[in-house]
């Protein structure tokens, strides 16, 4: 197992999790479910819910990368290596304007507000972890 | 006439449903069993016609989170053995990525 993985797995947990826990909501509901009572249990989110916390390690990765700290890591390939970077700090600047559209597609096609961002949100956290490791193993000469 | 059963769950058989509030009531955490019994059972199923463990384990596992969670909506299991089975689903994707993924 590379160290990729191990992001990409629990960004998948929590979102499953999630999935599951959305379901249990859905059908607890007294309005467009059963009206079951007692079924949701809060503290549950609090102990299984990785996707939180791992995506804002992931921003804080994918931030790190792009800024000119982290590109200043490879000083000696900076001038070689100028438009790799330009054109990586697109990649990066488009995440936002993805997320968007992501979600309103979610919901254009009758998904909830919810949902659409756990699913879409966590595709997306995989799409720049993996593309966070993808720079820093280009850079590091390893397969990370 | 329905016959008259000694339980408080219902007061009579009328049903599939009644019948399996009655069977709950006098055989409690029956339905757990089920629930294990289905997992082994369809895990065997699909591992027969499924290439590796990890893909077996993630379709039987999805089925019984979704038959979990309809076993606590009618009241036939606790709380905590329906998010066992989320939790469970959620370990069989994590392994189906790491089965997936190169080493």
């Amino acid at each position: 197992m590379i160290a990729r993985d191990w992001i990409i797995v629990l960004v998948l947990f929590g979102a499953v999790s999630g999935i599951g826990y959305l379901i249990v909501v859905d059908i607890a509901n007294s309005s467009t479910g059963y009206d079951v009572g007692n079924m949701t249990d809060d503290a549950y989110q609090a102990r299984y819910d990785t996707l939180t916390d791992s995506s804002d390690e992931i921003y804080r990765m994918q931030t790190a990368t792009s800024s000119k700290e982290g590109m200043s890591v490879t000083s000696l390939f900076t001038t070689m290596f100028s438009s790799t970077f330009t054109i990586i700090g697109i990649v990066f600047g488009s995440f936002s304007m993805a997320t968007t559209t992501m979600n309103n597609f979610g919901q254009d096609i009758g998904m909830s507000a919810g949902l659409s961002n756990l699913i879409f949100g966590s595709i997306l956290v995989i799409i720049i972890a993996v593309i966070v490791f993808v720079v820093i193993s280009s850079v590091s000469r390893g397969r990370l | 006439m329905a016959p008259n059963l000694i339980t408080n769950a219902t007061n009579n058989v009328t049903g599939m449903y009644t019948l399996f509030q009655y069977v709950n009531e006098v055989a409690p955490n029956f339905f757990i069993l089920v629930l294990f019994g289905l997992l082994v059972i369809l895990f065997v199923i699909f591992r027969s016609r499924a290439d590796s463990n990890s893909k077996a384990f993630a379709a039987s596992s999805f089925f019984i989170m979704i038959l979990s969670i309809l076993f606590r909506t009618m009241g036939f299991i606790d709380n905590k053995w329906m998010y066992i089975s989320i939790t469970v689903m959620a370990g069989a994707v994590v392994w189906l990525h790491l089965d997936s993924s190169p080493s």
